[in-house]
């Protein structure tokens, strides 16, 4: 039974749900819900688990960085990135202050509800073709927890193929939705994990409602030079 | 369609516990039991905290108590495997067998004949077919991205297992029988390369020939009090040239725990397929492990690799109900299997006399 080549988000739902019998309408396919969907991905269950299982002790500080294209928000970055610096460390974002430039990049600090404060670099200025640079940092009374190796400023790849027209990389890290990028592998998981366990919606639009207020703290905050509590 | 009856075997394999979420998560699969060949292996089995799977001392007592088992996983030392192959064709029972069988070919012969009479399935674990990365790099040599494939490097490089698998230490059990790795040498055939079968199988698959002759170099052990070899380096061609370097060794260091756990490595990463391979086109860099997360937290605050690749045992399963379910032949079944077996042995006779061993 080879691995499926998924071509779409919507294909890959389906088959999903389909494998492992959860009830499923078509409108279901659709579903438009704020998901948080970074939530599903495992390099961040992997470090929320580092934290909740005390493998790094006592966090203190947060160095959260998420550079891209044009064709991404800043507010979606911020979105993103707020909503993991809460998923990772079980905390809520209490305060913040930010220091944008023209709408493109930046960083914020923010305090969370036990102390700890973090930085949050994001930037949509890298040029057309570019991969993008993100890193997750944790760092700990013990340990530290990344989501980049030791001494490199960029995320790794799996493949390398070096050719005389250029070089192209691959990352794949879902053999049931294989085909689909990063991205589209975490709205797909976070479809198909709201759609088996149907009561988190509650959960889901109080935490995009939150986060939403972080987001316009921050661009507020840029405007007036303030720190802000939440 | 109708849920795979299955059960686990014995318990006492390295890659056990990585079916406990699959077998229980698959709604293809309904698992209903296990065997475990010891108390102390039975406890541990419960610490992973399926209860409801009922845990019996031995084979038959199992299979008789369920007579419903259409399957089964051989989660057993490699010296047991021919037993259980018998009991399970005797039972018409299908097999999801360890990546070793058994490096006896009559032995093997046996199995072979065994599961053609029954008309069983009886697939080999060779999970890094199920494996995104590998998947992604199969798909770029269909494609022939790197034109004509000259040589062929690769790692398949981990901790060792024989103090929380006790029986991959002893060559009896391993390898089948005692025999020194060469003259003069206190040390037996049944270590790392015994563990280490995928990339002796993944270069067939990917160049699509077989082997002209293999030669292969152990060094002295890194851990000087096991009887095995742990390091060894294998090289050697293609019958369509293409050149290889295969290192299956036991190169990463470990703790020496009874039950895999959190600090088990020394070296922060303890488990590395790579590839590296050269074509007319171009090279390819692979790493079928990685990236991933990293730490030097609990519980030694050493630098550690906190893998996010799991799901091999997916698609492996998934394989596996398909070929039951709808008569599929396993991609890795005995027949394919035998030549990587071979190979393995030829490793060993290569260190034996020194040089290349032809095919």
């Amino acid at each position: 039974m080879p691995i499926v080549m998924m071509k779409t988000e919507k294909e890959a739902l389906a088959w999903l749900l389909t494998k492992y019998e959860v009830p499923f309408s078509e409108q279901d396919l659709d579903l438009d819900m704020p998901l948080q969907p970074w939530r599903c991905a495992r390099k961040y269950t992997e470090l929320r688990n580092l934290v909740n299982k005390g493998t790094v002790e006592h966090p203190c500080l947060l160095r959260f960085c998420h550079l891209t294209g044009r064709n991404t928000s800043l507010e979606n970055l911020l979105y993103r990135e707020f909503d993991l610096a809460e998923f990772i460390t079980g905390h809520r974002i209490v305060a913040l202050h930010a220091a944008f430039t023209e709408g493109r990049s930046g960083s914020v600090i923010i305090r969370l509800d036990n102390g700890v404060v973090g930085s949050v670099e994001v930037g949509n200025q890298l040029p057309d073709g570019a991969d993008e640079v993100d890193r997750h940092e944790i760092i700990a009374r013990r340990g530290v927890a990344s989501d980049i190796v030791v001494d490199t400023q960029i995320p790794q790849q799996s493949v390398y193929l070096y050719k005389e027209e250029g070089t192209e990389t691959y990352k794949d890290t879902d053999s049931e939705l294989f085909g689909l990028s990063g991205e589209q592998i975490e709205r797909v998981r976070a479809k198909f994990a709201f759609l088996k366990d149907r009561g988190s919606a509650p959960e889901h639009l109080t935490q995009d409602a939150h986060i939403k207020a972080a987001v316009e703290a921050a661009l507020k905050s840029n405007e007036t030079h303030k720190k802000i509590v939440l | 369609m109708k849920p795979v009856k299955i059960a686990i075997l014995s318990l006492t394999h390295g890659h056990t516990r990585k079916y406990f979420q699959t077998l229980h998560d698959n709604p293809a699969l309904d698992w209903v039991a296990v065997s475990a060949e010891t108390e102390e292996v039975k406890e541990v089995f419960y610490h992973y905290g399926y209860n409801e799977i009922p845990c019996y001392m031995s084979d038959d007592e199992m299979f008789d108590a369920h007579p419903e088992i259409e399957a089964v996983v051989i989660a057993s030392a490699n010296s047991r495997h021919l037993e259980q192959v018998r009991n399970c064709a005797r039972r018409g029972i299908h097999i999801l067998s360890m990546k070793i069988p058994t490096f006896d070919l009559e032995e093997y012969d046996e199995m072979m004949k065994l599961v053609s009479e029954a008309g069983i399935v009886c697939q080999i674990e060779l999970e890094m077919h199920y494996n995104p990365v590998v998947h992604r790099m199969k798909e770029l040599f269909a494609k022939e991205s790197l034109g004509r494939v000259s040589a062929f490097n690769a790692t398949n490089i981990t901790l060792s297992p024989v103090w929380a698998f006790p029986w991959q230490g002893v060559p009896e059990l391993s390898w089948g029988s005692r025999v020194p790795l060469r003259e003069g040498d206190g040390r037996f055939r049944g270590g790392a390369l015994c563990d280490h079968p995928h990339i002796f199988d993944m270069i067939r698959h990917l160049t699509g020939s077989d082997y002209e002759y293999i030669y292969a170099e152990v060094g002295p052990n890194i851990r000087p009090d096991i009887e095995e070899e742990d390091v060894i380096l294998v090289n050697g061609k293609m019958k369509n040239g293409v050149s290889f370097l295969l290192d299956p060794s036991w190169s990463r260091l470990e703790e020496r725990l009874k039950v895999p756990a959190p600090g088990w490595e020394i070296f922060p990463k303890r488990m590395e397929v790579n590839f590296n391979i050269s074509g007319s086109k171009g090279v390819m860099l692979v790493d079928s492990f990685g990236p991933n997360v990293y730490h030097n937290g609990a519980p030694n605050d050493r630098y550690t690799v906190q893998y996010t690749y799991f799901d091999e045992w997916i698609g492996l399963i998934d394989e596996f109900v398909d070929c039951i379910r709808n008569h599929h032949t396993p991609l890795i079944n005995l027949g394919w299997h035998r030549r990587t077996i071979e190979a393995v042995n030829a490793c060993y006779e290569s260190v034996r006399t020194g040089q290349p061993v032809y095919f």
